[in-house]
């Protein structure tokens, strides 16, 4: 099914462009394509590189005033290189088909969509490494996985005016078809069920002066994940996010943070998965020089891990937690042709990864990485 | 968690500073939203706010020249074609108005406001056609130098005279008769009712309240017609009616034919029916089939029904649209298919509510909604509010929802590359890394999976 939904994908994504020339609101078709590349360097103990090549691509469609549809997908390109070991995993990913509704006067929006298997959810060992490192919250690669299967998302979100803010909340469920998810060959195949996921979601925002303040947190709890006898939960997340944006002295300033708090659980080796959090802050600020508009950014990221105890009797080690860092000094600059908005933008980056050495020790990787992008919106 | 906490105190602190706002005179709103303009004079929302300011404050033709550069860079946006509405109203420039009402009931997110000012528009048309009726008399010397289009007919309401005076309403009905009747021609172009009613009362008030056959020539030349049909309809006795009608030349003042039907009350279509035929020869046009036989419908076949019909139309001319939308309530009810009546009945219930809409009450409308808290930051903060409307709008707060709780990875991968905000936060979890650990940086590049498998029997 993967690979027919991989060569449909072509004519799905022709059929979408050209129907949207009988939308209504044509003129609000907007696509975005934003080509990149990643690559981290953990340096001694670790000494892994790992880079992804993503091109996602995305466009909105609105249908009149109430629907629109949207559909993405990426072709990536993940690499992990340990010393002369090379793990790479490439190639289309899933597709999201979405559709919004909005009912009454734009307070309420029925969401629903479908993840199409176009991806590669079935990887092979030598792909494992790599299908999974992208998939790190803490490194944050635009996409985070190759493939899951088919999925089916369904929700409901309600907006409200209170005084001078508008507060949005709403819940979704999700609910995933099983897939093989590796491909181990003379073995039997392993059938994976991942298991349905409830969202909730409540944030707040309001305009601010010439800018605005967005809050929001999302709560996802998870069902049981099944892989053959194996029936474990890796944990429900909560995520925070803000946006702090406004005008000061002509300057665009954004501020922006984010965080991920994932609750413990357990791997699907039946071995504990202590919590873990992340926090994220950014600082942006815009302003034109010379004619040209320029966007220095400042990114701090701080990762809390909490290690459960391992192991039982006299072997047994006490629970402790690590902390590993990241900051990202990063420049982004805009062109504007008409409809058409590129923005170009680098950054490098520099961190500290909680580790262990081959004694097993706790000791710190150095990383380092650069990233390099080249976002495009077209929105005639 | 001691992270956690921060991160949550930090969010606390950043969403209680941006609470922390005092209420300001609509003058000090206006300075500092013009503050604001000077700084960002494209700024849709900004030229919003001032232009709503600048209303309150009563500095309309400010008001318009914000709201409408607001406009120019939004067309989309409902509460500045709202506001651009009500300040051309202000300012007495009706065409504007009913533009700009137009586009807040295509565009405007407050359900109720948008049924408001659909009534508004029924009034202010009635409105708009009155005051044409006193720009064309009032520039008579010019505009009835102009000749008609002898294919432009005006109908003026008939004359009524007898001892039964519950039938002079017919003098509207059997005006409205012809004119449906005599538009079926594709060779004419009829007056409408309303406007030729219009010209007929400004001419009137102008004369204190007399009229003659002179002033319906006046008002034939006033609204461009190049022929007039008047007539009469007589009461012979209790039972018979007569009706006359004759074609005048506007530019020449002379009568070009006359038509004339008589029967039983109750015959009162058919009597319609043979006027409408005789004048069409009189006025020298020839009914194709089809018009001919469109001609020979009848809008209902209950007297009654057609009796209160008729006593509606004259209760719409005087302004008593209350009244108007009972008689034409009560043709329903006689003849439920009677369609003019329909049409009629809620056109003055539309016209009827629209005379009660303003500002006001448009505004009360808007409180508690987000078109509301826009003019509410305007005019008390001072501030640029975009809780609605536009890309930022209470919309935009329910997509954002629906968005984070039906996340697209690649919607995320090229939105924060584009709108700004540095790296997203994970939209959704890969299960397999997240349930072996090989997204865990830390461990090792050897991944290790330990699954049980499934028991053979």
């Amino acid at each position: 099914m993967s690979t027919q939904m991989r060569r449909l994908l072509p004519f799905a994504l022709a059929a979408v462009a050209m129907s949207s020339a009988g939308a209504q609101s044509i003129f609000d078709t907007e696509l975005r394509l934003a080509p990149q590349f990643i690559q981290y360097e953990l340096k001694s103990p670790n000494n892994e590189k790992i880079s992804e090549l993503a091109i996602p691509v995305f466009v909105t469609i609105p249908f009149g005033s109430r629907f629109t549809f949207d559909v993405g997908t990426s072709y990536a390109r993940a690499r992990v290189t340990t010393g002369s070991a090379i793990s790479e995993i490439s190639g289309l990913t899933d597709t999201q088909l979405r559709g919004n509704l909005t009912l009454g006067t734009d307070f309420v929006v029925l969401t629903g969509g479908v993840n199409l298997p176009t991806g590669q959810s079935t990887v092979s060992l030598e792909q494992l490494t790599a299908a999974g490192r992208i998939g790190s919250d803490f490194l944050a690669f635009p996409i985070s996985n190759m493939g899951t299967g088919l999925a089916t998302t369904g929700g409901i979100a309600i907006a409200r005016p209170i005084g001078s803010w508008n507060i949005g909340f709403g819940g979704a469920f999700r609910r995933s078809s099983a897939y093989e998810p590796f491909n181990v060959p003379g073995d039997t195949p392993l059938r994976f069920q991942p298991g349905n996921e409830v969202r909730a979601r409540i944030g707040v925002d309001r305009g601010v002066g010439n800018g605005r303040v967005t809050l929001g947190v999302t709560y996802s709890a998870f069902a049981d994940d099944a892989a053959g006898n194996s029936v474990y939960n890796t944990g429900n997340r909560v995520i925070a996010q803000t946006i702090i944006s406004q005008q000061v002295a002509g300057a665009d300033v954004t501020l922006a943070g984010y965080n991920v708090f994932r609750a413990p659980g357990m791997y699907a080796s039946g071995e504990p998965a202590g919590r873990e959090n992340i926090a994220n802050g950014y600082v942006g600020i815009g302003f034109s020089l010379l004619g040209q508009y320029l966007e220095p950014s400042v990114e701090g990221r701080h990762w809390y891990q909490v290690i459960p105890p391992a192991g039982s009797g006299s072997t047994a080690t006490l629970e402790r937690s690590q902390s590993s860092y990241l900051g990202t000094a990063a420049l982004r600059t805009r062109f504007t042709f008409g409809g058409l908005s590129i923005y170009p933008s680098g950054g490098y980056t520099y961190g500290i990864l909680a580790t262990r050495d081959a004694q097993g020790r706790s000791v710190d990787a150095d990383i380092t990485g650069f990233r390099a992008q080249l976002a495009i919106r077209v929105a005639p | 968690m001691p992270i956690l906490k921060t991160f949550v105190t930090t969010l606390l602190v950043a969403g209680a500073g941006a609470c922390a706002t005092g209420g300001l005179s609509t003058g000090e709103s206006v300075t500092k939203l013009e503050q604001q303009q000077r700084s960002s004079p494209t700024n849709a929302a900004v030229n919003r706010s001032l232009g709503i300011a600048y209303y309150k404050a009563n500095r309309y033709p400010e008001a318009r020249g914000a709201l409408e550069t607001a406009t120019r860079v939004d067309p989309k946006d409902g509460t500045t074609a709202l506001y651009l509405g009500l300040t051309a109203e202000a300012m007495n420039d009706i065409p504007a108005a009913k533009s700009a009402y137009s586009s807040y009931i295509t565009y405007g997110r407050t359900s109720r406001v948008r049924s408001q000012l659909q009534s508004r528009l029924a009034a202010l048309t009635r409105k708009e056609i009155a005051a044409e009726a006193r720009t064309a008399v009032a520039q008579e010397a010019t505009v009835a130098t102009q000749p008609g289009n002898p294919r432009v007919i005006a109908v003026l309401p008939l004359r009524f005279s007898g001892p039964d005076t519950t039938l002079r309403a017919l003098e509207r009905g059997m005006a409205d008769l012809l004119i449906t009747d005599l538009a079926r021609s594709a060779q004419l172009t009829l007056v409408e009712r309303s406007r030729m009613q219009a010209l007929l009362d400004e001419i009137q008030l102008q004369r204190g309240g007399t009229t003659d056959a002179a002033t319906n020539v006046r008002a034939g030349k006033l609204i461009r017609a190049g022929r007039l049909v008047s007539g009469s309809i007589n009461q012979i006795d209790a039972a018979n009616l007569r009706v006359d009608a004759a074609v005048i030349d506007v530019p020449t003042s002379q009568i070009r034919g006359n038509a004339q039907s008589s029967d039983l009350l109750e015959q009162i279509f058919a009597i319609e029916k043979k006027l409408a035929l005789d004048l069409f020869t009189q006025l020298g046009v020839t009914l194709t089939v089809a018009e001919r036989n469109a001609v020979e419908q009848r809008p209902t076949r209950s007297l009654a029904a057609f009796m209160a019909y008729s006593r509606g139309l004259r209760a719409e001319d005087e302004g008593r649209y209350t009244e108007a939308s009972r008689y034409f309530n009560e043709a329903i009810r006689l003849d439920p298919g009677f369609g003019a009546a329909q049409q009629k009945g809620q056109e003055v219930s539309a016209v009827s509510a629209g005379t009660d809409v303003t500002a006001a009450t448009v505004e009360t409308s808007l409180k508690g909604t987000a078109e509301g808290a826009i003019v509410n930051a305007a005019t008390t903060q001072g501030s640029v509010s975009t809780a609605a409307g536009g890309a930022t709008g209470l919309g935009t707060t329910a997509q954002s929802a629906a968005a984070d709780l039906n996340p697209s990875p690649s919607s995320v991968a090229t939105g924060g590359a584009t709108s700004g905000g540095g790296s997203s936060a994970p939209s959704a979890r890969d299960p397999v890394s997240a349930g072996t650990g090989s997204d865990n940086p830390a461990g090792t590049a050897k991944v290790t999976i330990v699954i049980t498998r499934p028991r053979t029997p």
